[in-house]
């Protein structure tokens, strides 16, 4: 199989990945219950791993890194954690359900919700965001890069924004960490969630959230957590107040060693590679006549290139690239409806190519081969 | 039974601040050991608990007198005895 759905997970893991979680499967036990052996050994896993993403993202407290299943657990407890009956809360057409669905739910609630719109290329007008603004306004709640176009958001822009009018900055980095540069001081990120098992080459079922010192985030669950255990309520401190239940540690060994690779390889090497790739085909697929593209390839963006052929529907060349070339790309809506509809792509679906640094350019050759063949 | 030494312990909220310190008495090679937060101490879950504090030189910097508390259930145990004066 020749893997290009990178955007939805990584399947090219590092062997250290591997061997981590093998390892951490036979030898760990539940962190924070007890003081044998195995409970600390666990412990020590998971500290380590926060160590190693709060110095990635730039959050100041090691303690504020909380870690969750995936990037969607991780807004819901940013977004039902940050917001009340009453508030107003801005985001955008580039969203995910992960963001969209939260805040529909709150909107349920009584919070009020408006997105900034994106034009047909899925960009965004960043002076839109102050047109939007209301008394009563107390977030942001965005993406860093559209999962269907590769779009990105300047975040600098918008955290400063966030900062002049006191609002929460909460920012969904599923798309980019571990592959663009994020500072959430610099950016003025209060909240910045994000999962390890996409760009950051961990095991599914970890991700997190890192939260700026002074930030306060209401329970999302509550339960056990090894302390504190006479408490009626969850326990204040964090990253305790956020992580009630057993956490993944054999996953959490793995997203560790992933973000030594990380750290070992190099951050730049690694986007310069997803994004030549991501070039690479984009010129080639572009010379074919009748394909369409969406989004912006003027400015930065990440390494994904969502496409059309004529009128063919989206599902019908993914299906035929994976049957008859075994290529594996993503169809369909991609969980972005704002975005779908912002593209005129809702009936049509897309066909979604991103590009991982497992990849190589013998294999885009292969894909652009591929697309030439079924659309000739 | 081991012998029974008076001792000094220090409890934590959460496991990961019981970390931390773990990791800063390794750096700074202080001895010592994470432990339930004992009985007295703690009401709450055996968990990893318990530190050391001012015999050493300085170490004032390294932990703050709000560090100690009686609720936290995880603790950092060291010997008096063993700590390194200089």
């Amino acid at each position: 199989m020749i893997y290009f759905d990178n955007a939805a997970t990584t399947i090219h893991k590092p062997a250290s990945v591997v061997e981590a979680v093998c390892r951490a499967m036979t030898e760990l036990g539940n962190s924070g219950r007890g003081v044998h052996t195995g409970a600390l050994d666990a412990s020590r896993v998971i500290y380590g791993a926060r160590v190693k993403t709060a110095a990635l993202f730039g959050c100041e407290r090691v303690q504020n890194v909380v870690f969750t299943s995936n990037s969607t657990e991780a807004l819901n407890m940013a977004i039902f954690g940050s917001f009340q009956t009453g508030d107003h809360v801005i985001s955008t057409d580039l969203e995910h359900n992960s963001v969209l669905r939260p805040l529909y739910a709150l909107a349920e609630q009584g919070v009020e919700v408006d997105f900034v719109p994106a034009d047909e290329r899925g960009c965004i007008r960043y002076e839109d965001f102050a047109g939007l603004l209301r008394e009563n306004t107390a977030g942001i709640v965005c993406t860093h890069a559209s999962n269907l176009t590769g779009n990105m958001l300047d975040l600098q822009k918008i955290g400063a924004f966030a900062r002049e009018h006191h609002l929460r900055f909460i920012v969904d980095a599923s798309q980019t960490a571990g592959v663009f540069p994020i500072n959430m001081g610099e950016m003025g990120i209060d909240i910045l969630c994000f999962t390890g098992h996409k760009s950051l080459r961990g095991p599914q079922g970890t991700g997190g959230l890192c939260i700026a010192p002074d930030v306060s985030v209401k329970p999302w669950k509550c339960g056990g957590t090894g302390v504190q255990t006479y408490l009626p309520y969850q326990p204040e401190e964090l990253p305790t107040k956020l992580e009630a239940g057993t956490l993944n540690s054999h996953g959490i060994a793995g997203l560790s060693a992933a973000l030594t690779f990380l750290e070992e390889t190099g951050m730049e090497e690694i986007r310069e590679k997803e994004l030549s790739l991501m070039r690479r085909f984009y010129e080639g697929a572009r010379q074919i006549e009748g394909m369409k593209f969406y989004g912006d390839f003027s400015s930065e963006r990440a390494p994904i290139v969502a496409l059309n052929w004529r009128d063919i529907p989206s599902g019908e060349l993914a299906d035929e690239l994976a049957e008859e070339y075994g290529i594996a790309v993503r169809a369909g809506a991609h969980c972005a409806p704002r975005m779908h509809r912002a593209l005129g792509t809702v009936e049509q679906g897309a066909v979604r190519f991103s590009f991982g640094y497992g990849n190589t350019p013998e294999e885009v050759d292969l894909a652009i081969e591929a697309l030439r063949r079924i659309c000739c | 039974m081991r012998e029974r030494r008076s001792r000094v312990i220090v409890t934590f909220y959460t496991t990961a601040e019981a970390m931390a310190m773990e990791r800063l008495c390794i750096k700074l090679r202080i001895d010592g050991k994470l432990i339930s937060a004992p009985r007295e101490l703690s009401a709450a879950a055996g968990s990893p608990g318990a530190l050391r504090p001012q015999r050493r030189r300085g170490s004032g910097k390294h932990w703050r007198r709000q560090d100690w508390n009686s609720r936290g259930s995880i603790g950092w145990r060291s010997d008096l005895h063993r700590i390194p004066d200089h």
